[in-house]
């Protein structure tokens, strides 16, 4: 059992250190399609935001599991680039192997990773938001592995809410298959799915009280009333368990690596959940591109493909963790 | 007296608890109704109570241990290892609805008198809320209570009254101010079961045995500066903090016991298409007791639960269908838990209740879409 | 596709319906789970309705109608195996009522307490038990099907129906699940939809409230798909449809039956109220011949061959 304790303070601290996401990470500036925070990456950089998983001696702040989850949550309702994520992890990864330099480019933001889904049968991979990027993270069940990326290998594939581009045959720059880094690769996707979760399901109330027909806001239809209801229980379990299985880890509890693959699939499964119903609630505009409960749709399913899918993030918990 | 740290002093607490109950918790199963049935919850309530282990976090000066949800929590999840028998039996109303409640409202008398009979295994509580006419919408409810002098006259008809057959005392929610329709001028009571005008009739269940009961109230005579706790006409307050109990921390017992079950499921799965579905099942049983955990600890803190308990309740009770479906499929129903009193199969079918049981799984949403949304009432 | 009953599909459920009036059949007393409906059961026997699909101009989509027609009754009765997987074999070498098992001939089966034959699925062959009364334990259910187990077969004629009888049996177990699930959700439906016209709470009928409203809009679906999926399956035959109707039925009942009861609340829960006549039922069937993701498995594996 982990060490019973609220984390108000440790909340506190990320609020204030996240705050700027608000001005800097609106909704809107998705909808052009482009590369959502490229433009802004030093800006991120200077925020301490792409050292959260570096230690203090290697250009972090000291921050722990629980402040890493939280911000990666925070960040992750405002539908951060998945760079983000790739780039935090592959610094933990780089900082853990001796990389020393490379995981400062990575904090200081000169070298930027992109999120990558690997294919089964190819050395091709794809990667979001890969423009400009030197390094792909690409994470498989048992291990982590970290590549460069040559600029001439890039090519455009499609658009999910971010581009998403396909890149040949990448070289492996570090592998690592240590339990602890997986866990928190997972903790950190969790948190980022459960940001989701909560922002599409706040988007969805938002319009439930102020969308009206037949005379009255929309949410006071009892149907639709229970869908909020739904994505509210989706989007606290799954905030829930993050919490808890950052706790864990902070704590070394003998559960935290089998907590962090369940926060994953709760938090997959909840975002994947609300992000449909928050598609439903807007109705029509719900489905068109000038409304923004698609990005959530789209955000939700990169994030799930980059961990090898529902799948293998089911399989994962299938025998990990018996007593 | 404690000079171990923290960490420490929760360990060698949860190896007392498991010695404890593997020493002396019941050899035989639990009958489910009738006489033999207050016999063996009292007893083992006793029981309990002689170890040291009954009202763990209740205050001292009523035979609790004022401890914190921590040891609460360890001494739960030893329970429901050792396979301890279900808290969700006779003894449940008085140590999850009833004493609470005292605890928050009662008089000093109410709670001296009443407070250690029921951690002591002397004494059975039944809850009176539900009426036939008044289900979800508990607050049209018409059994009165009539002021005459110092005393209250009850006439009216509970239902859904689980061991109300072998109770002492019960819970009752009445209309105090005869012109009053909904929330205001209801009372909560505290009725004993042995009065004259008190008539019980036992209702059968899907899941086999009865707990559940009809109970008709005819003149019945109650001490009305006794009986009467939270102040008279104030009863919904009080009940609302009943109910906020029974949707946050009363649940726990059971909820960590659906966590070990799902374990048990997890190992006992061989089956490559069930395995995925009891991956999900397993990682829901760990945010369900992220949420529960830390659901408790902030009720603790401040007294009273919050809102969050009815997104708790309704996740536990829709987890609880799904585990026992799981586990149908898993054990297949040509197994030998097909008898019903016990196993699987009880639990199955007991399951159902769990979503329709203080306040249904549609009151729920209802309650989370509009006290913690904030979504609008809605017209008809 | 023409989904009208024909002229003799009509006469034979009309006749069905008439008998069954003439019966007067009276629902289990309060308190009771469980009521073998042995005085419909002799009258289907002389009737020759459970032969139907026997007889030269019908079929086993005629056997599926009253098979589903059948399970509406609130009390029990062996007609859905008869009808479906009995003319698979001479009557006279399978009698009925039949009690079906999987794996082995000593697990509890439905109607064992009442059946002349059981027919196991051994995985490699088909076995025939004829069935004495006397050797039946009965076993103690809450899924109100009489279920009963043998303990020895010493003593018992069993028959080996070779393992090439295993896939019609399985395909007609299957048909036969669908269309009696199909039966149970129909009661189920019509007993819920008239109580929450009638039930009122807040001042208004419980079904004016839009979440029970969609809900039992989606139940009526589920019902329809479960219905249609097992008729197409009866006038086709075919292994791949059978195993796509079981699946669809063995795994709607969960959300179906939890949602009905939903809505009848707590008196829903209890023994005086009729829903679980069928519910009890559905849930019983539920894990039936491995239950619904083994069903699936089946479906995929006859649907789709890799290329």
């Amino acid at each position: 059992m982990i060490r019973l304790r609220t984390i108000d303070e440790q909340r506190e601290l990320v609020e204030s250190f996240t705050r700027p996401a608000e001005t800097l990470l609106p909704l809107a500036r998705l909808r052009d399609g482009a590369s959502p925070d490229g433009a802004n990456w030093t800006r991120l950089a200077e925020l301490g935001w792409l050292g959260i998983s570096l230690g203090e001696g290697q250009g972090g702040i000291g921050l722990g599991p629980v402040e890493e989850a939280l911000a990666a949550e925070t960040l992750g309702r405002c539908l951060i680039s998945p760079c983000f994520l790739a780039t935090v992890i592959a610094a933990r990864v780089a900082e853990a192997q001796g990389q020393t330099e490379l995981a400062r480019q990575l904090g200081t933001g000169s070298c930027r990773a992109a999120l990558g889904v690997g294919r089964s049968s190819s050395p091709d991979v794809y990667a979001a938001d890969a423009e400009d990027c030197a390094v792909v993270v690409l994470i498989a069940p048992d291990s982590i592995g970290v590549s460069s990326i040559e600029a001439a290998s890039v090519h455009d594939a499609v658009h999910w809410s971010v581009p998403v581009h396909s890149i040949v045959a990448p070289k492996v720059l570090s592998k690592t298959g240590d339990d602890g880094t997986i866990a928190f690769a997972r903790l950190l996707g969790a948190a980022t799915l459960a940001g989701i979760a909560s922002r599409s399901c706040e988007l969805g109330v938002d319009y439930a009280k102020v969308r009206e027909q037949f005379g009255q806001p929309i949410g006071g239809f009892q149907a639709v009333k229970h869908h909020c209801a739904n994505m509210a229980i989706a989007a606290y379990a799954a905030r829930e368990l993050v919490n808890y299985a950052a706790m864990a880890l902070e704590d070394e509890d003998p559960e935290a690596a089998t907590l962090a693959a369940a926060a994953i699939n709760v938090a997959a499964r909840a975002a994947r959940h609300n992000a449909a119903l928050c598609v439903q609630i807007h109705g029509g505009i719900g489905f068109s591109a000038e409304a923004d409960p698609h990005h959530f749709v789209k955000r939700a399913h990169v994030l799930e493909a980059a961990y090898s899918g529902i799948g293998a993030i089911r399989n994962v918990l299938v025998s990990q963790g018996l007593r | 007296m404690r000079e171990v740290n923290g960490d420490r002093w929760l360990d060698l607490f949860r190896i007392e608890a498991r010695d404890w109950l593997r020493a002396n918790k019941p050899n035989h199963i639990a009958p489910l109704e009738g006489p033999e049935s207050r016999h063996y919850v009292l007893d083992w309530q006793r029981r309990q109570y002689e170890g040291g282990w009954a009202g763990l976090t209740w205050p001292r000066e009523y035979g609790g241990r004022s401890l914190s949800v921590a040891e609460q929590i360890v001494w739960f999840e030893e329970y429901a290892r050792a396979g301890a028998p279900s808290t969700h039996n006779a003894s449940f109303v008085g140590l999850n609805h009833a004493g609470p409640t005292l605890i928050a409202c009662g008089t000093d008398e109410q709670k001296a008198f009443h407070l250690p009979k029921i951690l002591s295994g002397e004494a059975i509580w039944c809850q009176g809320f539900s009426e036939p006419g008044s289900g979800s919408d508990l607050a049209s409810l018409r059994t009165k209570g009539r002021i005459e002098g110092d005393e209250l006259i009850v006439d009216g008809q509970k239902i859904w009254s689980s061991y109300a057959d072998i109770a002492d005392f019960q819970e009752l929610l009445v209309r105090t101010d005869p012109d009053s329709k909904r929330h205001a001028g209801i009372s909560w009571v505290i009725c004993p079961m042995n009065l004259p005008g008190i008539t019980v009739r036992p209702i059968r269940t899907m899941a086999g045995p009865s707990k559940f009961c009809e109970v008709f109230y005819d003149h019945v005579r109650l001490p009305l500066k006794d009986a009467v706790v939270g102040g008279l006409n104030n009863g919904w307050k009080t009940a609302m903090a009943t109910l906020g109990f029974e949707r946050g921390t009363a649940s726990l017992a059971l909820q960590i016991k659906l966590i070990e079950q799902v374990d048990v499921l997890a190992r006992d799965c061989g089956d490559a298409m069930l395995a995925p579905r009891i991956a999900d099942l397993r990682a829901d049983a760990a945010a369900l007791k992220a949420m529960s955990y830390s659901f408790a600890l902030a009720a603790a803190a401040s007294g009273t639960p919050g809102p969050e308990g009815s997104l708790i309740r309704l996740f536990f009770a829709e987890l609880s269908r799904r585990v026992s479906e799981a586990a149908v499929d898993l054990y297949g129903i040509g197994s030998s838990e097909l008898a019903g009193d016990h196993g699987w199969a009880y639990d199955y079918l007991e399951a159902y209740s769990e979503t329709i049981a203080g306040g249904t799984a549609e009151i729920q949403r209802n309650i989370i879409g509009e006290r913690v949304l904030g979504l609008p009432r809605g017209k008809a | 596709m023409d989904f009208e009953l024909n002229e003799d599909q009509i006469a034979i459920l009309h006749g069905l319906d008439q008998m069954l009036a003439g019966l007067q059949i009276e629902p289990p007393r309060h308190g009771e789970t469980l009521v073998y409906g042995a005085a419909v059961d002799s009258e289907l026997a002389s009737s020759g309705f459970l032969d139907v699909g026997r007889e030269q101009n019908f079929s086993t989509l005629e056997s599926a109608l009253i098979a589903e027609r059948l399970a509406r009754l609130p009390v029990t009765v062996e007609a859905s195996s008869s009808a479906i997987i009995g003319p698979l074999f001479p009557p006279d070498e399978v009698e009925r009522p039949l009690a079906l098992a999987q794996g082995s001939p000593l697990v509890p089966a439905r109607f064992l307490p009442q059946a002349r034959s059981l027919l196991v699925d051994l995985g490699d062959d088909l076995l025939h038990v004829s069935v004495d009364p006397a050797r039946v334990e009965p076993v103690d259910s809450l899924f109100a099907y009489p279920y009963g187990r043998l303990t020895r077969l010493e003593g018992l004629m069993t028959r080996s129906l070779g393992r090439g009888a295993l896939a019609p049996f399985r395909r007609r177990w299957r048909m036969a699940l669908a269309a009696e699930s199909a039966g149970l959700m129909r009661s189920a439906m019509d007993t819920v939809l008239e109580h929450v016209k009638t039930r009122h709470q807040f001042g208004r009928p419980l079904g004016s409230f839009q979440a029970i409203q969609h809900r039992l809009a989606m139940g009526s679906g589920t019902m329809n798909g479960t219905y249609w999926l097992a008729m197409r399956a009866a006038w086709t035959d075919s292994d791949s449809d059978c195993a796509v109707a079981a699946t669809y039925a063995q795994d709607a009942i969960p959300t179906f039956t939890y949602d009905l009861h939903q809505f009848c609340g707590a008196m829903g829960l209890t023994l005086e109220f009729p829903l679980h006549y069928w519910t009890y039922r559905l849930k019983a069937l539920l894990g039936e011949l491995g239950g619904s993701s083994a069903q699936a498995r089946a479906a995929s594996a006859l649907t789709w061959t890799r290329a």
